[in-house]
This record gives C-alpha cells, sequence and structure tokens, in this order.
C-alpha cells in the first residue's frame, strides 16, 4: 500500500521528491516518553523511561538516567522505584493497597517534576487460556473472562521464545595465516568432538506492536481476540516454542490512548491513512502544563499465562531449512575462496587419514549463536 | 458589399431626421371609402384625391391583390392601416412632403410620434425582415445590420393594454442558433435592464411606448433594437457572434454588469475566457480555470476538489446542466471531468447563491453545456499529449431540434512506461462522454432538453490493485413559456457516482470494494416578471437520495474474504423557495429570497443509539434502533436566508451587500492527507447532524474607462457549524457507525477579495488577490476528545495569501500569448516533531493538528495560441496551443510524507509537477 502510494505521486513521472527537514524543532531534550504499568499485584513494577529525539537523529533510544522515581499514594505513601537498567526503573514487589489511587512521580536530574493522574488500581482477571488454531499459519488468540463484567478494557504484551538447532553441526575450523586469511582446516578439538556451544540456542523476541482489546459490545466481559500470529514453515516451531502473555486491565482512558498511539504509528502507509493526530496522555509536568509528555500511567495487576506448542502438534508445519552444504577441497586456494562459509564436517579423507575435501555452510546453518543466545531460559522444560 | 446596409441605415437616418422636421406640417385630411374586389390603384386614386398626398409604391408589388375596405371619415394614417391589415405591405406617411410610400416586406422607418406610425400588426409576432441582398459570402450568416434600424412594433397598436406590457423572447447566435445566455436587454439611462437566463429567454415588464433597447453578451456582438411596445408581444433577438478573425471596431457600450448586478460574488467563465488559461496538458480545463478566480483555492495541483471561502470540497454543488456531479476529475484531479468542447460557459456563485440552489454549504458550480448547432453539421477534434476529444453537433431537424456529441479519451499509458520497471505493468485511463439534444416546439412555447453524461476513470498499479470511479448523469428539461411574464421548468434527472477498488495482490485475500451515491430529482422552477421593478422566481425541489457505502467482497472463489455490506441509506431532501428581485429605485435593488428545505433520513436501517451527554463511541451504544422500510428516521428542516442588495453612487460605481443561510444534509467524509476517489460521501441521519452555513458579505465595485477595467473589493465573514471533522486516528472505510470516528466541529471562516479585471482590448486578463482564513474549533467536552486541546485550528485547505493573474496579449487576431502567475501559502499539515521507543517499537510524534505548513506555492504558466488562417471558404479551421507549465521549474511541495530507512524516519517533500512542463495542443474545427 505503501508502494502505491508513492506510484500514484510519481505516476506521471515528473512528481519527485526532495529531502524535506521539517521546520520544527523538538525541545533540546526531547519529550518525556513513559512506557510502564504500576503493578498493583504480585510481581515487579517497571517503567522505561526516555526522550523522544528528533526524526534525524539515528541515535539509539535516548534513556532518561538517574532520575527520583517513585509510585505515590493518596494517602501518602510513596514507593521507590530504582534505576535497575538504563532508564529502566523497577521495584521487585509494591504491595499496593488496591482501594488506594495511586500515581507516578518522576523528578529528572534537571530538576523537573512530572506526575501521572492519579489512578486506583485496576483488578486484572486472569487469563483463562492463550489457545491456538492452525489452518496454516498458527493463530494464537488470548482468552480471559471477567465473571463481574467490570474489566471490559485490556492491554496485552507477549515474549515469545523458541528453541532452535542449527542446520549443522561443526567439528572443523579453518586454520588462518598470518594476514588472516583461511588457507587450512583443522579439527576445532583434538578428540574431534563437535562444537555443542553453537548447536542449541534460545531466542525471546517481545511484542512490537500495541495490542488490546474490548469485550465492550459483547453482552459478557468474555474475550477471544487474535495476538499473535506465527507464519506456517517458520523456524520458530522445530524444537519448541513457548509464549508469554501479560495481561493489564486498563482504563477506558487508556485504552482510548494506545488505540489513538496505534493508529497514529501502526497504521499508516495506506492509501486510507488517517491523517495523524496528536497525543494527550494523562502525565503533566508540574512547572509547565503545555510541556507534551508521551504516556498513560495507570495501575493494575498484571496477569502472566504461558504456554508451549512443540512441532509435533502442528500439522504440516513444513519447516525446511534453507541451508546447504558446499563440499570444499583441502587445498589453499579453494579454501580461501570459500572462506566466507563455515566449515561443518569432513567429506572424505585421504588414504592416510587426513583430510582430503570437507563440508562447509553459510556460518548462519552452522552457528546458531548468530541469532540467538545458547543459555538455556530458567522456564524452559 | 457591405457598405449596402451602411449606405441604407444612412438614408433611413436621413429620412428619420426629415420626419422629425415633418412634424410641424399640416396633416392629411381624413378619408372616406366603400370599396369591393379592388386593385390597390383604385384605392391609392382615391387616397390620393381626398387627403392631398401622393403615393409611391411599385405596383408589381401588390400583383392581382384585390382589397375590400370600408372607411368613414378616418384619418389618413387610420385608413392606411385598415387597408393594409394583415398583409405584408408597410407604408409611411412623410408628412414634410406630403408623400406616402408603400413597401412590401420591409417598412421605411421614422422616428416619428406614436400615432404616426402606420401598419398595426395585430399579431405578436414580428414579420419577417426583408433580406437585404448581401453580395458577399453567402455561407456567412450575420445579423442584416438593418435591422438594428428598424422599429419593431409590439402587439395590437389599435387595442392597447391597460398599465404595462411584458416583452418576451430568445437570444440566440445567429450563426449556431444557439441561446446567449446572461445577455443583458437594457434601455440606456434607465433602471429597466433584464439578462437572458441558461436558455437565452428574457422577459420584461415595462411601460407601452417606444424604446430602444441595448442587447450585450459576452462574446457577442453588441446589438440593439428599437420598439414600440403596445400590447404584449415576443421579440426574438439574433445577435452576431464577435468575430476575432476580422478587423472591426468593437463599440462598447456600457458593462457594467458586475456594477449593476444585484448578486454579488459571481463569477461567469466563458469557454473563450477558459481556453486562454494555460494548463499542465494544454487542454483547457474548467476546474483549473476557476481555481483562479478569488476566494477559490485548492489543496494541492493533483487533487479533486476546489474549496470556495474556506467551504470544504464537498460544500460546493456542481451542477452539469442541472445534474449533480460528485467527483469532478479524471485522473487524480489532473484533468477536469468536463469536455471542454462541449462546455458553453461556467457560473461560479459563492457568496449570493440563489434561492433555488442549496443542500451545499460555500457554493455552486453551474456548468452548462452548449445546444448543438440549429443550422449545420459543425464539428471539432483536439489532440494533445495525453487527451484527444471530438465533438459533433448538428440539426437533427432544422432550427428545431439539435444534438451535440461529445467525448473525450486518454492514452497516458506512455507516461507510465517511464516509471521504474518495477511498475511496468500499470495501467490508467479514463473517457468521458455527453450528449445533449434540444428541441424546440412548433408553438414556440415547449422547449425540451435531453442530456446525458457518463465517465470513468481507471488506474491499475502493476496489477495489484485496480481502481475506478464512474460518474453517470440523465436530466430532460422541459421549458413551458405560459406566457410572456410567467415561464417554468420541470426538469428530472438521475445521478449517480460510484467507486471500485480490486485487489488481486493475494489470491486469499483478493476482494472488491464498492461504493456508490444514486439520486433521483425533480424539480420545478418557475419566474414571474412581474413589473420592471419585480421579478419573482419560486419552485420545489425534490431529492431521494440512495447510498450503499461500502460493498466489501471477495473477488472469487479462491478469496478467503468474509464478505461485509454497509447497509443501504437512503433519504429524501426537499425543498420549496421563492424569492424576489426588487427594484426599488434605478439605484437601489434588492433581491431577497427564501427557501425551506426538508428532510429525512428513511429506514430500513439499525441507528446505533448513544448515551447522550457522553461521547459517541462504540463503547457507549446503548442499543439499536431498528426500522422498516419507508420509516421516518429522522426528520431535519429549515429555513434558509438569501438576501442581497445593491446601491449604485454613480453609474460605475456600486455597493453591495449579503447574507445567505445555507444547509447541507450530505458529507463528504475524507481524514487522507490527499483526497482520494474512495473518500466517501454520508447523509445525515440521527447522529450526524446537517451542516448548517451563514455568511454577511460586503462589497465595492468601481468601473474605470468607460467600463473597459472592472475592479471590484468583497469581505465576508462566514460561520460554519456542525462541519465534520475527524477524530484521531478515525476509520471511514467499511465503517458501519461513523458517527464515532467523526466530530462535528464550527468553523469560521473570513476574507477579503480584490480583483481588478480587464475584459476587452488587446491585454486582458485579470489580477486577484484573496486573503482568507478557515479555522476551526472541537471544543464540545461531551465529544470525548478535544482536536488541539478545544482551541480554534486551521482547515487543511487554510492558506491565507493568495495572489493570481491571469493575462492575454493578442498581438494579431492570430497570434496571442498568456501568462499566469499564481502564488499561495503553503497548506497546514500535521508533522511529525520526532520519535520515541514505546511498546517494542519505535513510533513518530505528532504534534498539534495542523500546526505546521508545507511550503509556499507558485507557479507561472505561458502559452502561445496560434490560430491558422480564417479563410471562410476552407472546410477546416486549425489551432495550436504550445506552452510551458510551470515556467521557473519551482519544486512546489505537494505533501510530506515521513518514512523509515536505515533505521532513521526521514521526511520527504513531495512536488508532482516539480519541472518545467512542455505541452503542445492541436484543435481542429469542421
Amino acid at each position: 500500500m505503501k508502494k502505491l502510494l508513492y506510484v500514484y505521486f510519481v505516476l506521471l513521472a515528473w512528481s519527485c521528491k526532495q529531502r524535506f527537514e521539517p521546520p520544527v524543532a523538538a525541545p533540546k531534550n526531547g519529550y518525556l516518553v513513559i512506557d510502564g504499568v504500576i503493578n498493583s499485584g504480585v510481581g515487579p513494577t517497571s517503567f522505561r523511561i526516555s526522550r523522544a529525539i528528533g526524526l534525524s537523529d539515528t541515535s539509539l533510544v535516548k534513556y532518561e538516567r538517574n532520575a527520583v522515581v517513585r509510585v505515590e499514594g493518596e494517602n501518602n505513601s510513596n514507593y521507590p522505584l530504582s534505576e535497575t537498567g538504563a532508564g529502566v526503573y523497577s521495584s521487585p514487589q509494591l504491595n499496593l493497597n488496591s482501594n488506594v489511587k495511586y500515581r507516578l512521580y518522576i523528578r529528572t536530574t534537571e530538576g523537573k517534576e512530572y506526575t501521572s493522574d492519579f489512578a486506583t488500581p485496576i483488578k486484572t482477571p486472569a487469563i483463562d487460556n492463550i489457545r491456538w488454531e492452525q489452518p496454516n499459519d498458527l493463530q494464537l488468540f488470548i482468552n480471559t473472562h471477567d465473571p463481574q463484567n467490570n474489566t471490559r478494557y485490556y492491554r496485552w504484551d507477549w515474549e515469545e521464545t523458541w528453541e532452535f538447532h542449527s542446520a549443522y553441526t561443526t567439528t572443523l575450523k579453518y586454520v588462518k595465516n598470518s594476514r588472516g586469511e583461511a588457507t587450512g582446516i583443522d579439527y576445532l578439538y583434538p578428540d574431534r568432538n563437535h562444537d555443542t556451544t553453537n548447536y542449541i540456542c534460545w531466542r525471546t523476541e517481545a511484542s512490537t506492536n500495541l495490542l488490546f482489546g474490548s469485550s465492550i459490545k459483547l453482552s459478557q466481559d468474555s474475550i477471544d481476540l487474535p495476538i499473535h500470529k506465527v507464519l506456517q514453515r517458520s523456524e520458530k516451531i522445530t524444537v519448541l516454542y513457548s509464549l508469554l502473555v501479560k495481561q493489564y486491565a486498563v482504563s477506558k482512558k487508556g485504552y482510548e490512548f494506545l488505540q489513538r498511539m496505534k493508529k497514529n504509528t501502526e497504521q499508516t502507509g495506506t492509501l486510507f491513512d488517517a491523517q495523524p493526530s496528536e497525543l494527550v496522555g494523562n502525565v503533566h509536568s508540574k512547572s509547565d502544563p503545555n510541556e507534551i509528555i508521551i504516556g498513560f500511567v495507570e495501575a493494575a495487576d498484571k496477569q502472566e499465562k504461558r504456554i508451549f506448542i512443540r512441532p509435533s502438534e502442528l500439522k504440516q508445519w513444513g519447516f525446511r531449512s534453507p541451508c546447504q552444504e558446499t563440499t570444499v577441497q583441502n587445498h589453499p586456494d579453494s579454501i580461501l575462496a570459500n572462506s566466507y562459509l563455515q566449515p561443518t564436517n569432513v567429506a572424505e579423507y585421504t588414504g592416510m587419514g587426513a583430510i582430503k575435501s570437507f563440508y562447509a555452510a553459510d556460518p548462519i546453518c552452522v552457528l546458531c549463536t548468530m541469532r540467538g543466545v545458547h543459555l538455556k531460559p530458567p522456564f524452559w522444560p | 458589399m457591405r457598405r449596402l446596409p451602411l449606405l441604407l441605415a444612412t438614408g433611413l437616418f436621413l429620412l428619420l431626421c426629415c420626419g422629425r422636421l415633418a412634424a410641424q406640417q399640416p396633416a392629411p385630411k381624413p378619408v372616406n371609402l366603400i370599396l369591393n374586389d379592388t386593385t390597390i390603384d383604385v384605392i391609392l386614386q382615391e387616397f390620393e384625391k381626398q387627403s392631398g398626398y401622393h403615393f409611391y409604391y411599385d405596383r408589381a408589388q401588390f400583383d392581382s391583390l384585390r382589397f375590400s375596405i370600408v372607411i368613414s371619415n378616418q384619418p389618413l394614417q387610420k385608413a392606411l392601416e385598415q387597408t393594409f391589415e394583415n398583409t405584408q405591405f408597410h407604408f409611411t406617411i412623410m408628412a414634410d412632403r406630403q408623400s406616402v410610400f408603400i413597401t412590401k416586406g420591409v417598412s421605411i422607418k421614422t422616428s416619428l410620434p406614436e400615432n404616426f406610425f402606420a401598419k398595426a400588426a395585430r399579431d405578436t409576432t414580428i414579420r419577417e425582415v426583408a433580406g437585404v441582398p448581401d453580395f458577399g459570402d453567402k455561407k456567412k450568416v450575420r445579423v442584416d445590420a438593418s435591422v438594428e434600424n428598424r422599429l419593431f412594433e409590439i402587439g395590437n397598436k389599435n387595442n392597447p393594454a391597460p398599465g404595462n406590457v411584458t416583452l418576451a423572447g430568445v437570444v440566440r447566435n445567429v450563426k449556431t442558433g444557439e441561446p446567449v445566455v446572461g445577455a443583458t436587454i437594457a434601455i440606456p439611462n434607465t433602471s429597466i435592464a433584464t439578462a437572458t437566463d441558461q436558455y437565452g429567454y428574457y422577459s420584461l415588464t415595462i411601460p407601452k411606448g417606444r424604446y430602444v433597447f441595448s442587447v450585450q453578451g459576452l462574446g457577442m456582438k453588441d446589438t440593439k433594437r428599437q420598439v414600440v411596445l403596445y400590447t404584449a408581444g415576443n421579440l426574438n433577438i439574433e445577435m452576431d457572434e464577435r468575430v476575432t478573425s476580422l478587423k472591426e471596431v468593437i463599440v462598447s457600450a456600457a458593462k457594467v454588469a458586475n456594477v449593476r448586478n444585484v448578486q454579488m460574488g459571481t463569477e461567469r467563465l466563458t469557454i473563450r475566457a477558459i481556453k486562454q488559461i494555460p494548463t499542465a496538458f494544454g487542454e483547457a480545463d474548467i476546474i483549473k480555470a476557476v481555481l483562479t478566480l478569488p476566494g477559490v483555492k485548492s489543496v494541492g495541483e493533483a487533487s479533486t476538489g476546489f474549496n470556495v471561502r474556506g467551504g470544504s470540497a464537498d460544500q460546493n454543488l456542481i451542477l452539469f446542466n442541472d445534474a449533480t456531479i460528485y467527483n469532478p476529475s479524471h485522473f487524480f484531479g489532473f484533468f477536469s471531468a468536463f469536455n471542454p468542447d462541449i462546455v458553453k460557459d461556467v457560473e461560479l456563485y459563492k457568496s449570493s447563491i440563489p434561492a433555488k440552489y442549496g443542500g451545499r454549504l460555500a457554493s455552486v458550480l453551474d456548468i452548462s453545456s452548449r445546444e448543438g448547432n440549429k443550422k449545420e453539421f459543425t464539428g471539432s477534434a483536439g489532440i494533445g499529449l495525453i487527451t484527444s476529444r471530438f465533438n459533433i453537433e448538428g440539426p437533427i431537424q432544422k432550427d428545431k431540434t439539435s444534438f451535440i456529441l461529445g467525448a473525450r479519451t486518454t492514452y497516458a499509458g506512455w507516461l507510465l512506461n517511464l516509471l521504474p520497471d518495477e511498475y511496468e505493468n500499470s495501467k490508467a485511463s479514463f473517457y468521458d462522454v455527453n450528449l445533449n439534444i434540444s428541441h424546440q416546439f412548433d408553438n414556440k412555447k415547449d422547449y425540451l432538453y435531453a442530456t446525458g453524461y457518463i465517465s470513468g476513470d481507471r488506474f491499475n498499479l502493476n496489477n495489484d490493485t485496480t481502481y475506478g470511479y464512474n460518474n453517470g448523469n440523465v436530466v430532460l428539461k422541459w421549458k413551458h413559456i405560459f406566457n410572456n411574464k410567467l415561464t417554468g421548468f420541470l426538469t428530472a434527472g438521475y445521478d449517480r457516482y460510484a467507486y471500485h477498488i480490486q485487489s488481486e495482490k493475494n489470491k486469499l485475500n483478493a476482494y472488491k470494494l464498492g461504493f456508490d451515491i444514486n439520486q433521483l430529482n425533480a424539480k420545478a422552477d418557475f419566474t414571474w416578471y412581474l413589473s420592471p421593478e419585480h421579478t419573482i422566481d419560486f419552485g420545489a425541489s425534490t431529492i431521494r437520495y440512495k447510498l450503499n457505502p461500502g460493498n466489501y467482497e471477495p473477488l472469487d472463489k479462491t478469496s478467503m474474504i468474509m464478505p461485509d455490506k454497509v447497509p443501504t441509506e437512503q433519504a429524501q431532501e426537499s425543498a420549496i423557495y421563492l424569492s424576489e428581485r426588487w427594484n426599488v429605485t434605478p439605484e437601489l435593488s434588492i433581491q431577497a429570497g427564501a427557501r425551506y428545505s426538508f428532510y429525512q433520513y428513511l429506514g430500513p436501517g439499525n441507528i446505533n443509539q448513544y448515551a447522550p451527554g457522553i461521547p459517541k463511541t462504540e463503547d457507549n451504544i446503548t442499543g439499536v434502533g431498528t426500522y422498516g422500510k419507508g420509516d421516518v428516521i429522522k426528520t431535519y428542516h429549515g429555513p434558509e436566508w438569501r438576501v442581497s442588495a445593491r446601491y449604485s453612487i454613480t453609474p460605475t460605481f456600486s455597493v453591495k451587500a449579503g447574507y445567505n443561510t445555507q444547509r447541507q444534509y450530505i458529507h463528504m467524509l475524507s481524514n487522507t492527507t490527499a483526497i482520494s476517489p474512495t473518500d466517501i460521501w454520508k447523509l445525515s441521519d440521527p447522529n450526524i447532524k446537517p451542516q448548517f452555513g451563514d455568511q454577511v458579505s460586503f462589497g465595492l465595485y468601481k468601473n474605470l474607462r468607460s467600463n473597459s477595467i472592472e475592479t471590484s473589493v468583497e469581505v465576508y465573514y462566514k460561520n460554519i457549524k456542525d462541519y465534520l471533522d475527524y477524530k484521531s486516528g478515525a476509520n471511514l472505510i467499511m465503517n458501519d457507525h461513523i458517527e464515532t470516528d467523526v466530530i462535528g466541529t464550527r468553523g469560521r471562516a473570513y476574507g477579503l477579495e480584490l480583483m481588478i479585471k480587464k475584459q476587452n482590448g488587446k491585454l486582458n486578463g485579470w489580477i486577484s488577490y484573496t486573503y482568507s482564513r478557515i479555522l476551526l474549533k472541537m471544543d464540545d467536552p461531551t465529544s470525548g476528545e478535544q482536536i488541539n486541546r478545544g482551541e480554534e485550528y486551521p482547515a487543511n485547505y487554510d492558506k491565507p495569501h493568495d495572489v493570481t493573474m491571469v493575462s492575454n496579449y493578442r498581438f494579431t487576431h492570430r497570434f496571442s500569448i498568456s501568462l499566469n502567475a499564481t502564488y499561495s501559502t503553503g497548506r497546514p499539515v500535521t508533522l511529525p516533531i520526532g520519535r520515541y521507543y514505546y511498546g517494542g517499537s519505535w513510533r513518530a510524534l505528532y504534534a498539534d493538528r495542523n500546526a505546521y505548513r508545507i511550503p509556499d506555492y507558485f507557479r507561472t504558466d505561458f502559452a502561445m495560441i496560434i490560430d491558422g488562417n480564417h479563410k471562410v471558404h476552407q472546410k477546416f479551421h486549425n489551432s495550436w496551443t504550445i506552452g510551458l507549465y510551470n515556467i521557473t521549474g519551482r519544486k512546489n511541495p505537494y505533501s510530506v510524507y515521513f518514512t523509515s530507512e536505515n533505521g532513521r524516519v526521514n521526511g520527504y517533500r513531495l512536488s508532482i509537477f516539480g519541472n518545467i512542463i512542455p505541452f503542445i495542443n492541436y484543435n481542429i474545427r469542421f
């Protein structure tokens, strides 16, 4: 669709595009961006505080460091959050009173103070189930319900973790000359064992889209919404796949905030794009009421559920590795020519048991750590 | 050769002088005569004997004609009248010479007092003018010059009606038989004046007596008619085209229409003026020409609509021969949907909208097409870089029925070939076809007009998605002249606009999406020429709407798309109106009208109900009302006022003021940056209120240098209520609860328009400056969301400053050049002011709606118009238009957009015509 829009403009070949630097200067220090939820239930509360940056600024996330961050109750209680990572302020457990309204307080190193509106902790019902269907792709759904019909608005995020194996194991390595060029081949370990540190890996990815839903149109506060999709033949489900879904109840206003952010930033690029609109959250600066702050802070108890899926549970998943092995002669010239490949195993020995030729493949087919970590997560069975 | 009529006129003029002198001579003695079945010789001998006057006549003209008369002691005048009654003979009494001239067919005119006039024509039509020998080109049709010097006697002299009498008729182009629209028929030095309607018809109610009418029409040579009015009658006036190919002196009489007109904010453009304005591809373009007028703007070069005085694109009623056109453009707005060879003229009402029009807030653009040539077959064709057009016209029945057929198509395919290879399979095409038939019944009181229009657009970008839209209109109009004072029109029509999108990108998701508006309308309009002081217009109209707001279905059996249909909507909009034009004094003229519109949203339908006082969101739906077929779901109605007045301080200087209110029941919803063919229209329903607007305006009009230069200043202030703007992140496609995605806003628009216009001479054109603002405000606390915190924000077509120059210089009659220049402030946009990381992703951060502007717009265009020779006898006349669009090559930004590239969010400004575009167009007329 984006392409289409572009083509529409260049349709008559006379159109042209030029760089456009908007005549807008974001304030020197950027707008404060506050991402997180006050967890009024069991488990940690964590906020990621950063700064919006200029459009053309190539830097990575500009975290707001060394700020004073705390959760304040209307009853004058307060719960400090400490910076546990760059721009990440958290507390392992807050123990809040569900009848007291809480807000987030931030004092930056500039000395500016920010507070969110006071919000009553919302009770989040437990996740009933994460179910899935697999006509072709694997479609995952979140099921939850509130028997009191009170919650109505929900937000989710998920983390998926999967175990995967390299296409080929390896017992070999290149021997390099003084210039760092591969000129020969040798065993990795004297006992000719396989490399185990690059064969089994785990990879975790978090949701990047805003996920929310509402049961407001339904007679019962019951949710069954698609939450994630794994494309058929994906490598994610080759050994074991796990999805952890975190659920928070949100207020109607918080829901609308998320909805607007999503329309502004995720549902763009089509011919039917909505014109962008502003985003007003519930965090305010104490000194400048007009300062733009991105974030909508609420208190709710976090609910989590994790499921595991094995490839044997799926029908015709059909993951096929695209990896291929090439046979390389043990000769400096051909080794050098193929040095961009990773050697795997011996293909042919000479009469004397030396390596006559060996197999090699793309490193990514051999070294799983190029894509994941060789560290079993604690929750992994 | 052509001197002859002139000599004749001079001769008549001399006679005229003599006649005046003769007034003091003794009158002829009365006559007594009883004769049965007698030749003319015997009668005239008797008359000579008794009156003492000499008679001059051509015996041969009387042939074997015989008379029976009874005259008892009558003055000679009366006796002769009685004698020649119901014959083709005219007589002229020359009292000074004691002579009487008797002529056949043609009368010798003098300017004697009324009772000196001979021949009483009982019938109310004028006798044929005798053909004055024209030794020149027989094919060339011209108005006989002597006609201006002839005295037309209207009505029955012997039985004059008491009080005022009404004169009516049709003003036509003598060459083509086409009616002349907007021609003024005025009596110099009085306030008596009228203008012809769309069909060339006029009516004047004035006291009995003798008048000289001065007749002026756009593109026509000024003419005059001498008339003596006894009783009601008709006078059809034929006018010559102003032929530019011949050197001639154009004597311009008072061109005071802009000063004298009561209406303000009315702009008329003839196709001749439109054709002088350079356009991107060399083809005359109606909408682009309208955009050069003060107070009219567009969002960008390739946008579909136009904005009038702070109105949105859907607030313009675009009428093409009474048919409503919903999408007036082709090819994303690069061309307008009207074939320039068919269009006669264009009238834009932006302030004093006549009471007979309604249903839109900002303006009425009335485009009328030509009637076919009633005398002979002619045609024309044009070849341009992208489009070709052809039209043919001619009589079906000579002087009664004619047709005109025009068609246009495109061959823009080669342009698409210039695109990168990945788009090699793209296609784009459009066409439009017009057919008009007009018929005049024998009784000269009934006229029938049938017009049909279809247009289609289709484009496909690399076989993925096909977009298309179509207009289709049929109108049947019957005009009836009840009598000279009352004319009526009965119009019925069917209008349709539809668009469709088809995607085959992914077999499983292949879909088609359709949208259409259908309206069936009927109206009756009457004009009653009560007296010279009073003209009354009244009538009624009704429109039945049927909208299919969205039909989403799988393209074929392999598609997994779930069919979805937004329920059909229907409504009836009716109105009655009455308006009067009152010339209070020659200086003061008032036009006042009222229109009452009545709108019903009709079932069947399901209407969402929302709790009052809280935002209309999906979550707040409290119930759904179900209505059956024909049920009235919601009624809106109210009066609309249209008042304007003109006061002439001097004959060339006047002030005008106006106030009008408007209601609009159908809305176009768009939240895309550029207006796309996929914008939807929505009828007012219980959850979407009609828009309401009112405007006050004031203007000063001054003509300089014997009216050859018109200047004007107009100011206006406008309030708009319930204009729909979209909520942040609204979704309008396939949405059956659109009320949750739009918000009613209040708007105010104000502005100043200056214009200097020179219509005649070698150098002609205009310069206009417009200052205008349109500010919207959404501060209803119950709407759930306040745009820009409830502060005023500019609408996305708010462009405060605009200067436009349109000029044409005619070096010779075969060569002229045009130079246009336009500057305007860049339109407002909502820009991202940064990016931020939230919810696992980089996101663009947008600031206030429409808080920034794209860079200013400036463009200059140049064109040369070269006509072939003007020899009369050749079968084909050709002309070339050669020009350069955007001669400064300025890269005017059309839009700005932001895209992620290599981890950065980059902004781009996009220009549609970022270079000099040469164009050439060849036109041929036969």
